[in-house]
């Protein structure tokens, strides 16, 4: 994930905005009231039917689309290479320890 | 007419600045071009630094940046332009003097995608041929002139010019991969791998417009990435 090359990158930018297109307004339209669910509600939306395949792929996507973003646009204004790199493996930690507490979550609620 | 003209020498001036100058009507006439008015000014004031040679839109020394457009001075009408018309250098290009950039940077992208035919075979005895379907391939490529106008009209260029191409030398990157008698495809290819080299580009497409030979450098650039996709597939 850290070592995106300029084509890889640009793919899975590309693919990732697919899957997220997809996912998302489905995510939305099948839990109406996510706002006003209580654990157990919720639980049962999250581990029904297609929903966790959806939700972790909606969030593999996010993420990589986030590094492709953030890359881009660390890569385009610090100039500073150490700066540059010092920045790059700070995002790459952040999302990385998301998706693993995004995929933890998931696993205690199936 | 009124002009306002970028002033800058590095060696004796601290800051640039602008320079309000003025033409007659008298003088100007009415298919006079932008280059022709620099020339007069130039008469009022001989220290002013521009660039130009063929004086047809075919050398492409006499880049600059007019209202805020790039364009070539000998071929933009004053006729059209509103005022003061604002002439400076080449935006994010280091200033010579006055409206001279120093090229140099935009020169050595365009080496590094090394602009000739590289053949492994053995040279023919007689000319290379090609049908007249191969050599259609190169229209709206080979016609470049190598002005600047698109690669210093670009973001990712101003950013990062030591790292990213730019649009001129993509351009000429995908006119000796498209061209049927060319046989580095693969590591043309391969030498445009990288974050930089391509990847910089952002579709954002100033290069297209500010072309004054009417070329698609965008174009050229999704054609790379589309050959780059294919042979990674
Ligand atoms: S593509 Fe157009 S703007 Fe760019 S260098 Fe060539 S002629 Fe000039």
């Amino acid at each position: 994930m850290f070592v995106l090359t300029g084509m890889r990158a640009w793919v899975v930018q590309r693919f990732s905005a697919i899957v997220l297109l997809l996912v998302v307004p489905w995510l939305f339209i099948s839990s109406p009231q996510i706002n006003t669910m209580n654990y157990e509600e919720w639980r049962l939306w999250v581990s029904g039917g297609f929903n966790p395949p959806l939700i972790m792929g909606g969030f593999t996507a996010l993420l990589f689309h986030l590094w492709v973003g953030i890359r881009d646009v660390l890569l385009d204004y610090v100039r500073h290479r150490l700066l540059r790199l010092l920045l790059l493996g700070s995002v790459a930690v952040l999302l990385f320890w998301l998706g693993l507490w995004l995929a933890l979550i998931l696993l205690r609620a199936l | 007419m009124k002009f306002s003209i970028y002033r800058f020498d590095p060696d004796s001036d601290s800051a640039p600045r602008m320079e309000e100058h003025e033409l007659l009507d008298s003088e100007i006439a009415d298919d006079m071009m932008v280059l022709a008015a620099l020339k007069k000014i130039k008469q009022q004031d001989e220290t002013l630094g521009f660039r130009k040679s063929c004086g047809e839109g075919v050398c492409g020394s006499d880049g600059m940046n007019i209202n805020g457009k790039n364009c070539l001075a000998c071929i933009t009408p004053l006729k059209g332009l509103s005022e003061p018309v604002v002439i400076r250098p080449f935006p994010g290009q280091p200033v010579i003097r006055d409206l001279i950039v120093d090229m140099d940077p935009f020169f050595r992208q365009y080496r590094a995608v090394k602009p000739w035919l590289t053949v492994h075979d053995q040279e023919p005895e007689v000319e290379y041929q090609q049908s007249p379907e191969q050599r259609e391939q190169l229209d709206g490529l080979y016609e470049c002139i190598l002005c600047g106008c698109c690669s210093t009209a670009c973001p990712s260029f101003w950013w990062n010019p030591e790292e990213f191409l730019g649009p001129a030398a993509l351009l000429q990157a995908w006119r000796f991969v498209t061209d049927s008698r060319d046989q580095a495809t693969t590591e043309r290819l391969q030498a445009l791998e990288g974050p930089f080299r391509l990847f910089r580009c952002r579709t954002i497409m100033n290069c297209t417009n500010s072309c004054p030979k009417g070329l698609n450098p965008s174009d050229a650039i999704g054609k790379l990435r589309e050959a780059m996709l294919r042979r990674s597939l």
